[in-house]
Parts: C-alpha cells; sequence; structure tokens
C-alpha cells in the first residue's frame, strides 16, 4: 500500500514521500475550466482530462453549456483532435496540433508532471508548509514555464492534488481551476 | 401530434426563471464536467444564462446578439445569435415559428419529449415540459453521445424584467465581436 504521507515531517521530508506517491499515478481523471490569455488570444473552455498512462491521455474541451469544442487525443508515437463538426486533424504532437487550431500554447508533453504537482527541476521547487509543490520553473522543448499552485485539493484517494494552477511563459499565461479529481 | 403539444406547452412560457443544477457525462457516462446557474427566458430568442459554478459565465441574448461574457478571462465574446455553437436548442426554447422546428422529430411519453434531428445536424434533446409550460429538466446530447443534463429547481412562469437581457461591456474587458 502506499505510504501514508505524514505530515510530522519538515516540508522537504514530506515532499520526498510525496513524490514517491505522486510519481507512482499513472492514470487519472479531472475536469475544471482553463482560461488562456496572451497577446495574441484569450481563451476560456471546461476542460476534461482523462490519462491512462503518460503518453496515453485525451482532453476534451467544451463550452460552458456542456457542448463538444474538441477532443485532442494522444497515443504513444501519435495525436489527433476532433473538432466539434467531426474534422480530424493529425500530427505528431498534441501541442503543435493544439496551437494550429486555437494558437494557444500549452506544454501538454510534461502535462502528467505539472498537471498533478510534480516537478523535474529539484533546484527550482519551492513548498508550501506541508511540503507540496507550491512554485517551481520547468523547460519544455526549450521553452521556459514557470508554474504556481495557489490552492490544493482533496482527491479520492485523500492524496491532495492541485485546484488550481498558473503556468506562466512571456506573455502567456494558462490559467487551470480543477473540480474534481479521480485517481 | 407530439409536436404541437409540446408547441402549445412551450407557448405558455411567455417568461420563465429557474436554478439549474448541470452535469455532462461522456457516451460512457464519465463525468466530464459539473456546473450550477440561473436561466432567465423570455420568448421570443431573450435569454440571461449565468453559470455560478465551478466559474462566473454570463451568456446573454438581447434578441439579436450574445454576450458571453467570462470574468477569469477578463472578455466579452459578441455572436450573432444565429450562429452561437448552442443556439439550436435555445431557438427551439424560445421560438416556435423557427424552421429549426422542421429538422426535428418530436417523440411524446407522458410530459417528456424526445426532440430527433431528421437533418445531419449533430445534437438530439431532451425536455420535460408539463401541461402548465413548466420545464423540469432537458438534455443536450451530442453526436457522440455527450449529454448535458439540466436538472431545473425554483421554477418561476411570468414576466422577466427587460433588463436582464440588456449587456453593456464592463470596463477595461476585451471585446471580441465575431459578428461579421
Amino acid at each position: 500500500c502506499t505510504t501514508k504521507t505524514q505530515l510530522s515531517g519538515t516540508p522537504e521530508e514530506n515532499w520526498q514521500s510525496r513524490q514517491v506517491e505522486l510519481q507512482a499515478i499513472t492514470s487519472f481523471q479531472v475536469n475544471g475550466s482553463l482560461a488562456y490569455l496572451s497577446d495574441k488570444t484569450k481563451q476560456y473552455a471546461r476542460f476534461f482530462v482523462s490519462q491512462t498512462s503518460v503518453s496515453d491521455y485525451e482532453i476534451k474541451l467544451t463550452t460552458p453549456l456542456g457542448s463538444t469544442v474538441m477532443t485532442l487525443v494522444s497515443k504513444p508515437n501519435m495525436a489527433w483532435a476532433i473538432d466539434k463538426d467531426g474534422n480530424q486533424f493529425s500530427g505528431a504532437n498534441m501541442e503543435q496540433i493544439l496551437y494550429q487550431l486555437t494558437e494557444m500554447n500549452i506544454p501538454l508533453t510534461s502535462l502528467h508532471q505539472w498537471l498533478i504537482g510534480l516537478s523535474n527541476n529539484p533546484e527550482q521547487d519551492q513548498l508550501d508548509s506541508s511540503g507540496r509543490l507550491r512554485q517551481t520553473q520547468f523547460s519544455q522543448d526549450g521553452v521556459n514555464w514557470q508554474l504556481k499552485i495557489d490552492r490544493y485539493m482533496s482527491s479520492n484517494k485523500n492524496l491532495s492534488l492541485p485546484a488550481q494552477l498558473e503556468l506562466m511563459h512571456r506573455d502567456e499565461i494558462i490559467r487551470l481551476k480543477m473540480n474534481s479529481w479521480t485517481l | 401530434d407530439a409536436k404541437d403539444t409540446l408547441q402549445q406547452r412551450l407557448a405558455k412560457m411567455d417568461g420563465f426563471y429557474a436554478q439549474f443544477k448541470q452535469t455532462v457525462k461522456t457516451a460512457d457516462n464519465q463525468l466530464v464536467q459539473e456546473g450550477k446557474g440561473e436561466i432567465w427566458l423570455t420568448r421570443p430568442y431573450y435569454f440571461n444564462w449565468l453559470m455560478t459554478e465551478p466559474d462566473e459565465t454570463e451568456i446573454i441574448s438581447d434578441g439579436e446578439t450574445v454576450w458571453v461574457y467570462t470574468p477569469m478571462v477578463e472578455q466579452v465574446t459578441a455572436t450573432w445569435f444565429k450562429d452561437i455553437v448552442d443556439n439550436r436548442f435555445l431557438l427551439l426554447l424560445t421560438d416556435n415559428e423557427s424552421q429549426v422546428w422542421n429538422n426535428y422529430q418530436v417523440n411524446r411519453r407522458q410530459d417528456q419529449f424526445d426532440l430527433i434531428p431528421t437533418d445531419d445536424s449533430s445534437q438530439r434533446f431532451v425536455i420535460t415540459i408539463l401541461p402548465t409550460g413548466m420545464i423540469s429538466n432537458f438534455t443536450i446530447v451530442e453526436e457522440d453521445g455527450q449529454n448535458s443534463f439540466y436538472d431545473l429547481s425554483h421554477q418561476k412562469m411570468g414576466a422577466v424584467d427587460a433588463k436582464k437581457f440588456q449587456f453593456t461591456v464592463p470596463a477595461n474587458v476585451t471585446l471580441d465581436d465575431q459578428r461579421q
């Protein structure tokens, strides 16, 4: 069974055991809302992410009223998107397809890390008092992103996961608010 | 027939208010989205659909333009009523004369009416409406089976203040005007 995170240790100790638990997560489902702000475009959508493994996940973007705007599917060696009229767009990676269709630049390749509050850049990690990631920087495909996790919430496996986070790169701000997590 | 009965009931609803709980699920029952809010309607074409959870989004039709205001991105999108993505159901709900009705066949089971598209359009609708015009719930079903269920409560019939359907773009908010 997974080790229970005892909050008695120092933030750093709790962060070590927490990372082990987070790295053990391969599949999850989360829904919430996404705001994307940049000089070029401002967009809002509700999202539903369903990940079965690191390179096998699906993102559904819907309007507030619930109708699908786009479904993005990523498989180990290919990705595709289906728009609301059923047109299909495929390509090597999800980010490129998303950018072409929506002008939104989102670091999806490392989604499985930052979305659950993991980082691959220990020197930059800043923790909150409970030993959870509060802020870090990471680079993906040569782009430096700043990650801030403002709030946490409990999931169905009493492991706290991000409730609100921001990703920033130059003029781009991606704000995610999560509603419910299912591991 | 079923379509006439439905339209007669809808016609009784010149003004309408309700609170709603929204649940969006995929065809295989995965929860995609949940929301809460309020809706005001005046036939034809006027509506104010206020989502309060998880975020505030206001969708207001002043009869010609639909204004979608999302404080989270400090932006308002303006689109012609006839062009909005979710408009088929709203057209049916608010206008018996709309020719969208010609694209729908209606099946009835007591107070539940299924609106099935006869053309290749995607959305199918289910609405539960009493003889008095009181709506208890409705569902928007996409072609891929994804369905948005709206459970209504605190319903009120009768005139709605016209100010509810007017919208002015707030200060320092970007207007994304898609009305070509």
